[in-house]
């Protein structure tokens, strides 16, 4: 493939508003926060399938009450890294974008569904029915398609080889998917499985101790699969980067690897403790470290991929230090004001 | 300088020629049959800012309402309430936030240049409306769940970190927004400041606040028809007529004051150089003018009378009053979609005499035709050029616009597409371009030769 010929978006003109340091550590950093609050709603609607479909009210009712704050944050915390990938890889970002319209406008629709399917359940579930089960089933497709259509963007923006068979001449339907995609299906599954442990351990840690942790261990143990799967389906140059050819990058991987199953360990421990909710908080602990590690090789990867194309590293830059330091203190402000809030909340209960 | 290198053909996209750092048309264009992309846009963004202001103004009015029945030590007022926080977070925290979303989706695909212009130039401003954002969401959800739980003090006051965050998301957004038509100084510093604190800043936050009142106190006209007859019922109509009636002081103000700071060019559209544009703009101003007169009429003379089906009226009329004022603002910018700074094509101003020299074909990355003597040329050309506005059919259509036309005056009008209505960028293309744009218009209406 010649490289040259391919259709690729100059970058912006206007040059990058800080440091690409800064933009890709808060590009992971906000993902980490949107991936650990999506792994609970894509997890907690799969759930939800099965609880009301069992007419499991306990774990229904958990499962339900937590899926609208759940969704919440999952799109409050994804505009940000919404954000960063149009900053720093808009010209692959839209054009894939722009490949794929339909699909990528219906992520709204889709979204707006499963929400208000959430909020149905929410209201309406003492005694459980036919319609809840229903109702749970059409959220659940909803935010598994979604997760499928964004995999298929964040793959597509990164194989620009791809696009010009995908279109034929300036102007396009937007009606393509990234089948084509080796890692395509691998990547997906990988995301789901390791939403539904994320769940898992969150049911454990609200009470539901059996269960989540079976939830939890398969799902890990399962994902391991995936994980590898996955990097079998990589192109050989990036596969190697991850097995020894880059220190950094492998470390990433496979200390991820390690921790998944440290904390799987954990939580073992944790069902037949007597104690169990110090084990599990650290399993927890060492779950979001995974998911962290994990993000950040998802960051390697992307960016193995663009390297023949484009590398942030060397993007024109112009700080704009003072609106950022308004957004910074804006930020701690923010939070302490939302912490502020929870507190007064869990002191009115008390 | 071009730099451009002839490159070997593609199988789908012959004759490609690749332009190295030009960022002259990167994109490929989605196109949407009738509706056409502004038509989706208009679509998503009306329905989105009619919700949004009413979510601003509902967090003022859900913290005055709330204090007012402890004050009044009413219950049923208070019941009430209660009830239309479920409403209301139903409402804009899903449907006002996900549509939010969707116009964010919506202008990538269809002006992803301005929209990677809108995030370079605004980072660390969307990053501070985002932390407004973040606050708002977990106000909205802690009000609507803790009526129970807070003492009245203190959810009183989660009501109004609502209103006050939501309050400054408009006033960050409303930055960003006004840019897009009057960018004053920022053309020449391209400094953030310059560019947020624009000249039609102030006076659209006046006429977006007072849009907020007007239609806060237009749902509070509808959710009060709903309650059964009697003297709550009336004491609400009343009330929601009073947040009605400032907000038409509020708005003719900040109206008056945009104008004055539009430009030029602008202004003169809004004002009756484009005879369409002022029609909506007389429009958006009857409509608010009967709804004024309708609610003084209908809630606040006889409430005991007050249909749900007036309600409806009424703020289906708010719906396309908002409608109308943000179709202005849309046709206002007209060339441009970042005024002076970027056509609505997505070709930047400053680039805009390469592209005539070079030609549109050879320098739009995504081009699937190369040659102006293509039989199918003139159809790219208006897929590049002209599709970000027209449709063939349906949304701004071109085939009855150019109907009876023949092909030496349509290459005459295409020389001067900017002076024809000043909605229009200049041609931007070789003369062969034009001619073969010519001819495709021309075969538009066969019956017509
Ligand atoms: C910035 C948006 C925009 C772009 C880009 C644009 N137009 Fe238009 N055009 C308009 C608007 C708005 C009108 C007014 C429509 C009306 O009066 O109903 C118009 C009117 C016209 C008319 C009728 C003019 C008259 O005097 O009656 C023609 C012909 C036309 N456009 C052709 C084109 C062609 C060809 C292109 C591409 C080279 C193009 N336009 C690009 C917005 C645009």
């Amino acid at each position: 493939m010649n490289f040259a010929t391919l259709p690729i978006p100059s970058p912006d003109l206007l040059p990058l508003p800080a440091p690409a340091w800064l933009l890709v550590g808060l590009s992971v950093f906000t993902l980490l926060l949107h991936l650990l609050a999506m792994n609970l709603t894509l997890g907690a609607s799969l759930v939800a399938v099965w609880a009301t479909w069992r007419r499991n009210e306990s774990l229904a009712r958990l499962v339900l009450n937590t899926l609208p704050v759940s969704t919440a944050m999952t799109i409050t915390s994804g505009v940000a890294p919404l954000l960063f990938v149009q900053l720093l890889y808009g010209q692959f970002f839209y054009a894939a974008s722009i490949l794929m319209a339909v699909p990528w406008m219906l992520v709204v629709l889709l979204l707006m569904l499963a929400y208000y399917g959430f909020y149905f359940n929410y209201f309406k579930s003492a005694p459980l029915t036919a319609c809840n089960v229903a109702v749970a089933l059409g959220s659940a497709f909803a935010v598994l398609a979604i997760g499928f259509i964004y995999v298929n963007n964040f793959t597509l923006m990164l194989t620009p080889e791809r696009w010009p068979t995908l279109i034929n001449g300036a102007s396009t339907r937007g009606t393509a998917l990234n089948t084509g995609e080796p890692t395509l299906l691998p990547r997906y599954l990988h995301v789901v499985t390791a939403a539904l442990a994320v769940t898992g351990l969150y049911l454990a840690l609200r009470g539901q101790l059996r269960c989540g942790a079976f939830l939890f261990g398969g799902a890990t143990l399962i994902n391991i699969g995936f994980g590898l799967w996955f990097l079998f389906a990589l192109p050989e140059s990036i596969r190697n980067l991850f097995l020894g050819g880059n220190a950094a990058q492998t470390g990433h991987l496979w200390g991820g690897v390690g921790l998944a199953i440290a904390a799987l360990m954990l939580m073992m421990l944790a069902v037949n403790a007597t104690r169990p909710k110090p084990l599990l908080i650290a399993a927890a602990l060492v779950l979001v470290l995974v998911v962290d590690l994990m993000a950040t090789v998802r960051h390697f990867v992307r960016e193995a991929y663009l390297t023949p194309h484009f590398d942030v590293w060397t993007a024109p830059v112009r700080p704009m230090w003072d609106v950022f330091a308004l957004f910074a203190v804006t930020l701690v402000v923010g939070l302490g004001v939302v912490a502020w809030m929870i507190t007064k909340v869990i002191r009115a209960r008390a | 300088m071009i730099q451009a290198s002839p490159a070997a053909a593609t199988p789908r996209l012959p004759g490609l020629t690749i332009f190295v750092n030009e960022a002259v048309m990167n994109f490929p264009i989605w196109e949407i049959p009738h509706l056409g992309g502004g038509g989706l846009i208009a679509l998503v963004a009306v329905v989105h800012v009619f919700v949004a202001h009413f979510a601003v103004g509902g967090g003022f009015w859900l913290a005055l309402t709330e204090a007012k029945a402890y004050r009044e030590n009413d219950p049923a007022l208070l019941a009430y309430v209660r009830s239309y926080s479920k409403f209301f977070v139903l409402l804009t925290l899903v449907f006002g936030a996900l549509t939010g979303v969707g116009i964010w989706f919506t202008i990538g695909l269809i002006s992803p240049a301005a929209t990677s212009t809108l995030i370079r130039a605004f980072v660390w401003g969307w990053a501070i409306e985002w932390v407004f954002f973040l606050v708002e969401i977990t106000a909205a959800i802690i009000y609507y769940t803790t009526w129970d739980r807070l003492d009245r003090r203190a959810h009183n006051q989660i009501a109004w970190i609502y209103a006050g965050a939501a309050f400054v998301s408009l006033l960050v957004i409303n930055g960003i927004l006004t840019f897009m038509v009057t960018p004053g100084r920022w053309l020449e510093t391209q400094n953030f400041w310059h560019g947020w604190l624009n000249p039609g800043y102030w006076p659209s936050v006046v006429l977006r606040s007072g849009s907020a009142i007007a239609l806060v106190g237009l749902f509070t006209l509808l959710t009060g028809s709903w309650l059964p007859n009697g003297e709550l019922r009336v004491k609400v109509l009343r009330y929601a007529a009073c947040w009605v009636f400032p907000a038409f002081v509020v708005m003719p103000v900040g109206l008056l004051w945009y104008l004055a700071k539009l430009p030029e060019h602008a202004r003169f559209i809004a004002l009756g150089g484009a005879p369409v544009v002022a029609m909506f703009t007389a429009a958006s101003m009857g409509l608010s003018g009967a709804i004024l007169l309708f609610v003084w009429l209908g809630a606040w003379r006889t409430p005991e009378q007050f249909s749900t089906a007036f309600a409806a009226l009424l703020l289906g009329m708010g719906f396309v009053a908002t409608g109308t004022t943000e179709w202005v603002r849309e046709a206002v910018r007209k060339p441009y979609i970042l005024f002076g700074y970027m056509y609505s094509n997505s070709i930047h101003v400053g680039d805009a005499d390469r592209v005539t020299q070079v030609g549109v074909l050879q320098t739009a990355k995504w081009a699937g035709i190369r040659d102006a003597s293509h039989p199918d040329a003139g159809r790219e050309v208006f897929t590049l050029l002209c599709l970000s506005c027209h449709e063939v059919d349906g949304y701004n259509p071109v085939r009855p616009l150019v109907r009876g036309w023949d092909e030496e005056y349509l290459d005459y009008q295409l020389s001067r597409l900017d002076t024809l209505k000043g909605f229009m960028p200049p041609f931007t293309g070789t003369a062969a371009e034009r001619r073969a744009l010519a001819q495709y218009l021309v075969s538009l209406n066969p019956e017509a030769r």
